[in-house]
């Protein structure tokens, strides 16, 4: 492609922006002796950079080429998603340092450090949570594990366990868990009878909301997501039972709490251990601070996520009080890896 | 050589079919019958076009004849050819023709297999002609009130070679099949398969599961007619993961990443 094709291209995908025409000729230049397949496909990164930083973009467009000395054209988006994640969370310059050497930084850790990259699995995985969501879920490795309920997030590798079959397992099972919580409609959007409201905006998550209204969100959001992560444990032994017969069988590691005991860091980690364990280890601690006929909903798999949003302020007040120092747990299933 | 009753009987349908409506697909189909009007079906793969067209022939009470389409199929092979029988050459009728005469339901399965020039011997007899001239004979045929025809195909399958032109399509009254509600297609792999309820479910609930892949690489997902099959497996004593892996995953790819994927779907349900 031509010098002045390669920079209308990029005005046309960073536009209304108007770039300085000397930046732009300057990381264009290299694309010159480049194919159109492969000038597509790195300036295809650009309308999701260039919003996030102009610098990261150039940066990004300045090192590709090298990159794909030792990348593949598939494996680009997933670098690319490394790079943002990274910028999001240290920076320019740690962005900067991990593109500059895309072996050690990106390909070593593909290749996993003993455990179980996402990019080995992935290709199972994928096609299988879409069959059991019956949507079009996309997945990106990113350092915690989440959804946004279009994409789920997880680690780009585990070594939970020694075996790797193991850790495949428990990769199927945050795929699938994180699926559930869309399926049991974890993400309230419209607040539930009682609680207050607090924006009209017909975009705006009433759970977010919710959350941040708390004196400490990490608490409140602990809260609600291990009540959730207990509705969703009965909803896959439903909807997944060999799923979960297979998981039980899994050991996983004791996680040792920071907290001091009878404070809420302690409690919520052990009902999150209780979420491995048998009924009767969680009902009892359930009992702590739940009613007996709450309780029965949550075990009995007809809780619902209004339930949990309302069981908040309750719980939050009765363990706020005992952990001025909440440490947040690591969610479920990805704890310790 | 069989009389042409003894080859009528060979297609009456004395049994009934088990057929579960998933709407009013039966009443329609009837009241095309009536008004002599010909049918088009058109669905997925073993969503029980062709056991609604048994059905339908049992409740009628006329032999249902037929035709596999295939891109090898003539005009011949429908209508009828001269076949050499003890030195002499002998008019054989073909399914089509012999549907005429005895007023039967003639029913072409995957229409758009054969070509073009084949399929266009239908029109006259699609509209309200209802006559097929048999040329080799010299003969105009006048379909019967009770003659039906009746066409099936998978739009999944479509392209631009394989489509029925809009003036056959525009001859037909149409009707959509799809998979059933998971409720009644577990009624239904129940019956047909052998299996218990809860079983049905679960094998129903992995189907509908296949059936999101399109995006993933899989143009369809399982049938009904698949959960049946690993039904009868099971009901035979195979375990249910092996049931379901050859009888409903296996054929529906040769992707072995695709076959690993639908294989953590079945490790997970069942």
């Amino acid at each position: 492609m031509k010098l002045a094709a390669l920079s209308e291209r990029f005005y046309s995908l960073v536009s209304p922006d108007i770039p300085n025409e000397w930046d732009v000729e300057e990381v264009m230049e290299p694309f010159i002796e480049e194919s159109d397949k492969v000038c597509e496909v790195i300036l295809g990164h650009i309308p999701v950079i260039w919003p996030v930083s102009h610098s990261l973009c150039y940066d990004f467009l300045r090192q590709a080429p090298e990159a794909l000395t030792h990348l593949s054209l598939e494996q680009l988006p997933r670098w690319a998603g490394v790079i943002l994640d990274i910028y999001e969370n240290e920076g320019l310059h740690s962005a900067q340092r991990f593109m500059q050497d895309v072996v050690k930084n990106h390909i070593s850790k593909l290749e996993g450090s003993g455990g179980l990259a996402l990019t080995s699995v992935e290709k199972r995985l994928l096609p299988y949570i879409r069959g059991i969501a019956r949507e079009e879920l996309q997945v990106v490795s990113a350092r915690e594990t989440y959804t946004d309920t279009a994409t789920i997030y997880v680690p780009e590798e585990l070594r939970l366990f020694q075996d790797n079959d193991k850790n495949f397992l428990l990769y199927k099972l945050i795929f699938t868990y994180q699926w559930g919580y869309i399926a049991c409609g974890s993400f309230l959007h419209t607040a539930p009878e009682g609680l207050p409201l607090f924006s009209d905006k017909e975009d705006c998550l009433w759970l977010r909301e919710f959350l941040n209204s708390f004196a400490h969100p990490p608490l409140a959001r602990d809260i609600y997501h291990l009540l959730e992560s207990i509705r969703v444990k009965f909803f896959l032994h439903k909807e997944l039972p060999g799923l979960m017969r297979a998981v039980s069988k899994l050991r996983f590691p004791l996680h040792s709490p920071v907290a001091t005991e009878g404070t809420a860091g302690v409690f919520l980690s052990r009902i999150q251990q209780g979420l491995t364990g048998d009924e009767t280890t969680l009902h009892s601690l359930l009992r702590l601070h739940l009613t007996p006929s709450e309780c029965h909903r949550y075990l009995d798999g007809k809780a619902t996520a209004q339930d949990s949003a309302r069981l908040v302020p309750r719980l939050y007040s009765t363990l706020e009080e005992t952990d001025h120092d909440y440490i947040p747990v690591p969610p479920f299933p990805s704890r310790d890896i | 050589m069989k009389t042409i009753e003894q080859r009528l009987d060979e297609h009456l349908i004395t049994v009934e079919p088990y057929y579960l409506a998933s709407g009013n697909e039966v009443e329609i189909a009837l009241s095309a019958h009536k008004n002599k009007l010909p049918l088009l079906l058109k669905g997925p793969t073993g969503c029980g076009k062709t056991r609604f067209m048994q059905y339908l022939a049992w409740k009628l009470r006329r032999p249902l004849i037929t035709v596999s389409c295939h891109d090898d199929l003539s005009t011949s092979d429908l209508v009828g050819r001269y076949l050499i029988r003890s030195g002499e050459a002998v008019w054989i009728d073909g399914p089509l023709t012999l549907a005429v005469r005895a007023g039967a339901i003639c029913y072409l399965d995957e229409i758009v297999e054969a070509r073009k020039d084949t399929t266009v011997v239908i029109h006259p007899l699609a509209d309200d002609r209802r006559e097929l001239p048999v040329e080799k004979l010299g003969e105009l045929l006048t379909a019967p009130p009770e003659f039906m025809i009746s066409v099936s195909y998978n739009p999944g399958y479509q392209s631009v070679l394989k489509d029925l032109k809009p003036s056959t399509r525009q001859r037909f009254v149409a009707i959509s099949f799809d998979y059933p509600h998971p409720d009644q297609e577990a009624m239904i792999v129940c019956k047909e398969g052998g299996v218990e309820k809860e079983l049905a479910d679960s094998l129903v609930k992995l189907a509908g599961m296949t059936r999101s892949l399109k995006e993933s690489g899989l143009a369809e997902g399982a049938s009904t007619r698949l959960l049946i099959q690993a039904g009868k497996l099971i009901q035979d004593g195979i375990d249910i993961q092996t049931a379901c892996r050859v009888a409903v995953i296996e054929p529906l790819s040769d992707d072995p990443e695709l076959l690993a994927a639908l294989q953590e779907m079945v490790s997970s349900i069942f």
